[in-house]
């Protein structure tokens, strides 16, 4: 508790002495040098801390308990040299590295750093020489001429220095210079003498050194900076090319003398002209300028310096403008016309023309302009004749020579008047070699002149633009000329059409054009590309040129980059020329992405993607596959059609049988109890369909193509067969047979007894019960017996294709049967003229034919009588076919007579 | 020899802005401004009179010539400073006139040192110069007649050394 206290007390203590040390505190020790010490940077300092002998603060102290430091770093014992038990010294080899303030410490009880003593300590160089004084005499005022003069004083010496100019001529010293606030320069208002050598130099000094620059010697006359002249004033005294310049001088030190410069220029400039040096060496207070241009403003300025060796110019003067006085133009209008042709006969001849600013040399008041027809002198020679102060003239003239006379006038006079010769065509030498380029931020047109002697030159130009009115300019130059910059607003990124017209003293040279950009830039916008043609591997593109406003430079060439969503990017390079550009090598049936860019010497600009997709198959190849399968089908149809043709009768047999009607069933002429008058006239059919056997079959000449060779050899076959058979065949088992001749082939085959069993078992089967699963034959046999057709509508293709001609006959026949039988040969008969075919033929054919065949007997063969019936047994049941008929008349004759006979002879047939 | 003609110019000229301040000096207050009066001159201490008969000048050599001036000039500037003194004491408010006599007599201190550098250039050392013994304060009268006759002096020196510049110029071409 009480050590704490102390320690307590001893900090105040200390802080006390430390804040308060130098007035109230005595001290205990103290540093030699003492404050302020002054050192060079890197120079050695030794620093010397002498402890007294009594303190009252603390107990004796040795000197070995010092310890130094510069600012708050404990600077190492090492650099601690104990002299004696009361100072300490420290050394520092190299002073740059001291750190301001250096103190004397020690350490007292409670390890309280206590300080003892402390010194400030400056670093600082010694000045360096001053270099490269210079001085100048400057006259402030007008009775006001100061010697300033600057110097470089060197490095930063960290320490206050002192420069001090001091001047003096040889026998004489004069009052120091020191400068305020800057450390270069110093300005000495004492009067200044001119004529006496001046001696100069700068002494620099500070507490490390002292140092003087080399002396400099000059004569002050020659290092005036006067005053420019003032109220200068301009009198243009209406002359139109002169001035006169008059001013005040404000240097007035005889015996020096002034010279002067005199710069003007017109206030469309900005650059200056100087009157030559040589005219203005002398003083004087006013200078007349000749060789202005007339009408035109002026600005002047005016600088002076002292005659003689002097260096310095005064500033220039403040502006003064004036005005020369108007003159006749000085020259005529640049003239030039434009011609529009209507027919071959009339032009619109527009006149244009011009004054160049420079000549004008004035206001123009107006111009008279003149235009006058050149021989032939067909028509009046004037054409027509006015003062105006339009710049232009339009006028509807027949086509020809024309000479046009321009003359402007303006308050001092007239300008030389300007013809221009207008020949009906261009027809002489044009320039050669036109061309044109950017220079100087202008646009410079360079030619090759014609052999010929060229007057003039019309330069015509005009910014290339999409819409027909483009604005045309012109210029006229000298025919010296083999180039100039285009006089006119040029913008730049857009192109100009640059024309070159000789003017000749006898007509005008064909013209001869260029195209050329100030300045170039990228493409506003892309080309907008698509696609043309889709295929399959290939596309063409298409674009519209970018339009001259989007140009915006040549375009030098495009490039097309296409690919795929997730492929590679492709880019093709194409010539500026194109529009157009195949893509080959594609993917099938993909989408692709294509985007275009123009190109100018600047860069490209993209336009819009555009995207397409190949065809998944090429031109034409759907076509390829599509067209050879449907004729592949249609000829199989066609084939299948031919074959089923070829093979009707065998297709017809399988799917539409002949079904034998019941009602033409000649049953009742089997039992001879059924008297014949029941039946009544259809009983000469029945008999005749029942009868089976057919016994011949002539096959008409015309048929034969019908019937295919498998067809006809069973035909010989069964003839033979049946002629074999007929003296043992009973006629009914013929007729029950019902079978196809083949069939009656297989079955006199297999076994003829069989046949003839089976043929009248059929039979006395057939009639009451109906033949076979023929059940509607039976229902409907009743009705039968009505005469009426039965399967009407099933029946009747077979008949129109298969009867053919004769189907009807038979019908007829018996009709007639029942009329007048004579009729029959009257009515022609041939049956293959019998078209009509009623449903009903039929079953009367069948009974007829069959009666016919069996009538005409064996006997027929030889008469060529054909009857094609050919009775095929179906699975389904017994089916008439009458494939082919060929009868003669003289048959058909018989047979219609004998009809009757026939059934008779059927009935008497029956015994057999 | 060149830098010599060209400094001879330049005195020539010196000795010419030192006539025009003289002008100035010159008019003043009855009786100075009176027509008639044209009192002799008179030679001060180290400050002889200027006007030789012309056999007399022309026998003189050009150190002699030289030393003459340089003598006179020496002792100018004290004797111009004395008037200045004076007037600064007779017309307080005459402050162009101090200047100018300021100005004269800085300019003859220049001169003396031309005098000197060309006298270097020749290889003449300058001899021993009559120190001057300006008058002190004394008489209104007194003190005026005495300031007239010193820039009397002051310019009639100017113009014989003007005359001695243009003789050593002829001989020292540029």
């Amino acid at each position: 508790m009480f050590s704490k206290r102390r320690w307590l007390v001893q900090v105040v203590y200390t802080l006390l002495f430390t804040t308060f040390g130098d007035s109230l505190v005595q001290m205990c020790g103290h540093i030699y040098p003492e404050s302020p010490v002054i050192l060079p940077i890197g120079s050695s300092f030794t620093a010397f801390c002498v402890l007294y002998d009594t303190c009252p603060y603390y107990d004796k102290v040795h000197a070995n308990q010092i310890f130094w430091k510069t600012k708050n770093v404990i600077v190492p014992k090492e650099q601690y040299h104990i002299i004696n038990q009361t100072v300490s010294s420290i050394t520092f080899n190299d002073t740059s590295t001291l750190i301001s303030p250096l103190t004397c410490n020690i350490l007292v009880e409670g390890n309280i750093e206590q300080n003892i003593y402390g010194i400030q300590i400056q670093l600082g160089y010694p000045p360096e020489k001053p270099e490269n004084v210079s001085c100048i005499v400057i006259q402030l005022e007008k009775k006001k001429i100061v010697k300033r003069c600057t110097w470089e004083p060197g490095r930063n010496t960290y320490l206050k220095t002192n420069y001090t100019l001091k001047s003096a001529w040889s026998n004489t010293n004069f009052p120091d210079c020191i400068p305020e606030d800057v450390n270069n320069s110093c300005t000495s208002f004492d009067d200044v003498t001119f004529f006496v050598r001046l001696y100069v130099w700068v002494e620099a000094k500070n507490y490390l050194g002292e140092v003087n620059s080399s002396h400099i010697a000059f004569f002050p006359e020659d290092y005036v900076k006067p005053l420019p002249p003032r109220n200068l004033f301009l009198n243009s005294r209406e002359f139109p090319t002169v001035l006169r310049l008059s001013w005040e001088n404000q240097f007035n030190e005889p015996p020096l003398k002034l010279k002067y410069k005199i710069r003007y220029r017109s206030a469309d400039s900005t650059n200056w002209a100087e009157v030559p040096p040589e005219d203005t060496e002398s003083e004087r207070t006013s200078f007349t300028i000749q060789d202005l241009h007339p009408f035109t403003k002026y600005i002047f300025q005016i600088s002076c310096a002292v005659s003689g060796m002097s260096r310095y110019w005064s500033d220039w003067s403040k502006e003064v403008i004036g005005f020369t006085a108007e003159d006749k133009p000085s020259k005529g209008p640049a003239v030039w016309r434009k011609i529009t042709t209507h027919s071959s006969e009339s032009w619109t001849l527009e006149l244009n023309w011009k004054m160049n600013p420079s000549e004008v040399n004035g206001i123009i008041l107006m111009y008279e302009v003149t235009v006058s027809r050149r021989p032939p002198f067909s028509l009046p020679i004037e054409v027509t004749h006015l003062n105006t102060t339009e710049t232009k003239l339009i006028l509807n003239v027949k086509n020809g020579m024309y000479e046009a006379k321009v003359t402007a006038y303006n308050k001092a006079g007239k300008s030389p008047t300007t013809v221009l010769l207008i020949p009906a065509t261009n027809s002489k030498a044009p320039v050669k070699n036109i061309i044109a380029f950017p220079k100087d931020d202008k646009l410079w047109v360079n030619w090759t002149a014609p052999k010929d002697p060229v007057i003039k030159y019309i330069i015509e130009w005009y910014e290339e633009c999409d819409s027909l009115n483009c604005s045309t300019d012109w210029q006229q130059e000298p025919g010296t000329k083999q180039g100039t910059f285009l006089k006119g607003d040029i913008k730049p990124f857009k192109c100009y059409k640059i024309t070159v017209y000789p003017l000749y003293a006898n007509g005008q040279g064909e013209e001869r054009s260029t195209q050329t950009y100030l300045q170039q830039d990228v493409p506003a916008n892309g080309p907008t590309v698509r696609t043309k043609k889709v295929g399959k591997s290939e596309v063409l593109l298409e674009w519209k040129p970018l339009s001259f406003e989007e140009q915006n430079g040549f375009i030098k060439f495009y490039t097309i980059s296409y690919k795929t969503v997730t492929g590679n990017e492709t880019v093709v390079r194409v010539n500026s020329s194109e529009s157009e550009y195949p893509l080959s090598a594609l993917s099938k049936d993909t989408l692709y992405i294509v985007q275009m860019a123009a190109y100018t010497e600047k860069g490209g600009k993209s336009g819009p993607a555009f995207t397409f997709t190949t065809k998944k198959f090429a031109n034409g190849e759907i076509e390829a596959i599509v067209v050879p399968v449907c004729l592949a089908v249609l000829l199989s149809i066609l084939l299948g059609v031919l074959f089923c043709f070829s093979k009707r009768d065998f297709i017809k047999k399988h799917i539409w049988p002949n079904v034998p009607d019941p009602s033409k069933s000649v049953i009742a002429q089997w039992s001879p109890q059924t008297p014949s008058k029941h039946f009544n006239s259809k009983e000469h059919i029945y008999p005749e369909g029942s009868f089976t056997d057919v016994s011949v079959v002539e096959i008409d000449a015309d048929d034969k193509k019908s019937f295919s060779e498998t067809d006809l050899k069973p035909f010989d076959m069964l003839k033979k067969e049946k002629n074999a058979s007929e003296g043992h065949s009973s006629g009914i088992g013929g007729s029950s047979c019902m079978s196809s001749p083949r069939q009656s082939v297989s079955d006199s085959d297999e076994g003829e007894p069989a046949q003839n069993t089976s043929s009248t078992v059929q039979y006395s089967t057939v009639v009451p019960n109906g033949y076979r699963d023929q059940i509607p034959a039976v229902q409907v046999f009743p009705r039968s017996e009505s005469t009426q057709p039965l399967l009407d509508s099933e029946e009747r293709p077979e008949d129109q294709q298969v009867l053919g001609s004769d189907s009807s006959t038979p019908r007829r026949h018996y009709f007639k049967q029942n009329g007048n039988w004579n009729d029959v040969a009257a009515e022609g008969s041939n049956l293959e003229k019998l078209t009509q075919i009623s449903p009903i033929n039929e079953e009367d054919a069948a009974g007829l034919q069959a009666s016919q065949t069996w009538h005409s007997g064996p006997e027929t063969d030889e008469q060529g009588a054909a009857l094609a019936g050919v009775f095929r047994p179906s699975p389904e049941g017994p089916t008439v076919q009458l494939e082919a008929m060929g009868a003669n008349t003289g048959t058909d004759d018989e047979v219609s007579k004998s009809y009757l006979p026939q059934t008779v002879r059927q009935g008497g047939y029956m015994p057999q | 020899m060149a830098v010599l003609g060209k400094r001879v110019r330049k005195k020539m000229t010196i000795t010419k802005m030192i006539m025009v301040d003289n002008q100035i000096n010159d008019g003043g207050k009855e009786p100075f401004g009176e027509p008639d009066f044209n009192p002799s001159p008179q030679p001060f201490p180290g400050l002889p009179l200027p006007t030789l008969s012309t056999v007399a000048w022309l026998d003189l050599s050009d150190p002699e010539r030289l030393q003459q001036n340089f003598g006179a000039f020496s002792n100018l500037p004290e004797y111009l400073a004395a008037v200045k003194r004076q007037q600064t004491d007779l017309n307080p408010e005459a402050s162009e006139l101090h200047r100018l006599l300021d100005t004269s007599s800085v300019q003859c201190l220049g001169l003396t040192n031309n005098l000197k550098a060309v006298m270097a250039s020749l290889g003449i050392l300058p001899g021993p110069v009559i120190p001057a013994e300006p008058p002190g304060m004394e008489d209104a009268f007194i003190m005026k007649f005495t300031g007239y006759l010193i820039c009397h002096l002051y310019r009639d020196w100017v113009k014989r050394c003007q005359k001695d510049m243009a003789l050593l110029a002829a001989k020292y071409p540029a």
